[in-house]
């Protein structure tokens, strides 16, 4: 397939790039920009690990070609939080130990972190649905929904990070 | 394989004469699409056609006496849309029940139909509706569009523009009933819907359509037509399940078998009936 060029923002950074259409997005963010904090599972769509934040609303990167990246604007794990001043949600996963494995934690945080752009004060049920298209597959979701009740709460009590 | 962009509509007329033999894949949301593309399942020499830059397909019209939807309306914006909650309940409750929030922000209510799969969630919602779907050829009734699993009766370079759902002029309920292995991230074993008016008990008119239950989805015209000037009641409904289960063709396969979708199908209803008569509306 012929390449295209690209340009697009991500974590506030402008990147060109000459691709091939049909790349997903998730790989020119872990292979070409080498943000590597996205993760890959199914690779299809159905686990939410690769989920970023794309003109302002929540995707599996894994599904995004790069025809559509062209222009865009899009939020990756790396661009939440600092390295020495957490995200509130991420503080709140540490503390809750809302982690075992790790690897869909990047795609749970994005997803949180959507949704408290959108709900700073979510209910038990509003976490459960915002978080319904990232699977965990080892600890079970209990201490995640909790860590996302604890980081929202932290955040409207003025913790708030980038 | 190749791909264009599309800058403008006009710009679908051209590809009818500059591409006469490649098989074309309309790319909109790419929820399918890319996992298509990545499976190796579409053709080699294939054109990609990404549509997903029409503005002007990316609408919801309230109109007089219809709802026009363009195609590459997402279902998250069919879900937050006022006017389709108050006009079209099914199609509300089916597209907060598609994939996931993810898949919402991206999946395309044109990409559902276009993919043809008789367990695309929308589609027994649009059936019940009588909902119409525009090309640049013409325009269909819904159930026509399809042929076989993943087939249309749509020609190589033929777009899907928009979907049309007349109103109904009747104060009428509707409803999408979805069996999933889980409630998010979950392709349909069964699905089911309805939409009925409904006066002292009395059916007055009902549409009913069964998702993943043969090949296409089904209407299901007999059971339909036995419910309507009938009374609800336990004997009726009874009736009807029997009706319903012979009118769809579920099949045993990697997803569920062929005796729970049938018993999915006929309880949805039966739930469907049961909770109008309740309403009493």
């Amino acid at each position: 397939m012929r390449s295209i060029k690209i340009q697009f923002t991500v974590n506030d950074k402008k990147y060109y790039l000459e691709t091939d259409p049909m790349r997903p997005l998730s790989r020119i963010l872990r292979d070409d920009l080498l943000l590597t904090g996205t993760k890959i599972g199914c690779d299809k769509g159905e686990c939410g690990a690769c989920t970023v934040i794309f003109n302002d609303r929540t995707v599996d990167s894994c599904l995004i070609p790069a025809v559509h990246v062209n222009k865009a604007s899009i939020i990756t794990i790396e661009g939440i939080g600092k390295k020495n001043e957490l995200h509130p949600i991420q503080e709140a996963f540490i503390e809750e130990g809302a982690i075992q494995c790790g690897f869909c934690t990047p795609g749970l945080i994005i997803s949180a972190y959507d949704l408290l752009q959108k709900n700073a004060d979510p209910s038990n049920d509003e976490i459960k649905d915002a978080l319904s298209g990232n699977l965990c597959r080892c600890t079970g979701y209990v201490k995640i929904i909790k860590a996302v009740k604890n980081g929202a709460r932290s955040a409207r009590s003025g913790r708030r990070g980038k | 394989m190749d791909l264009i962009q599309l800058k403008t509509l006009s710009d679908l007329k051209n590809l009818k004469s500059s591409q006469p033999r490649q098989m074309i894949y309309f790319l909109a949301g790419g929820t399918d699409l890319m996992v298509q593309y990545k499976e190796d399942l579409l053709q080699k020499d294939a054109l990609l056609v990404d549509i997903s830059s029409l503005k002007e397909l990316n609408f919801i019209k309230e109109e007089n006496n219809r709802i026009r939807i363009g195609s590459l309306t997402t279902f998250t914006d069919i879900l937050k849309n006022k006017v389709i909650k108050r006009h079209c309940e099914a199609l509300t409750s089916c597209a907060g029940q598609i994939g996931s929030l993810q898949i919402q922000n991206r999946a395309t209510i044109g990409g559902n139909i276009a993919n043809a799969s008789p367990a695309g969630d929308s589609i027994p919602t649009l059936y019940v509706y009588r909902s119409m779907v525009k090309t640049n050829f013409g325009i269909y009734p819904v159930e026509k569009i399809f042929k076989g699993v993943k087939k249309t009766q749509l020609k190589k370079n033929e777009c899907i523009l928009e979907i049309i759902i007349p109103k109904s002029i009747e104060k009428h309920r509707s409803f999408f009933f979805k069996s999933g292995p889980r409630e998010a991230l979950a392709i349909s074993k069964a699905s089911l819907a309805l939409k009925l008016s409904v006066e002292k008990s009395i059916i007055k008119e009902i549409n009913i359509a069964a998702g993943a239950v043969g090949i296409t989805v089904i209407s299901c015209y007999k059971t339909g037509q036995y419910l309507t000037k009938k009374k609800i009641n336990k004997e009726i409904i009874e009736n009807a399940k029997r009706l319903i289960s012979q009118e769809i063709s579920p099949i045993d396969d990697f997803r569920s078998t062929a005796l729970f979708r049938s018993n999915f199908v006929e309880e949805s209803l039966s739930k469907a009936l049961q909770s109008v008569l309740k309403k009493k509306s």
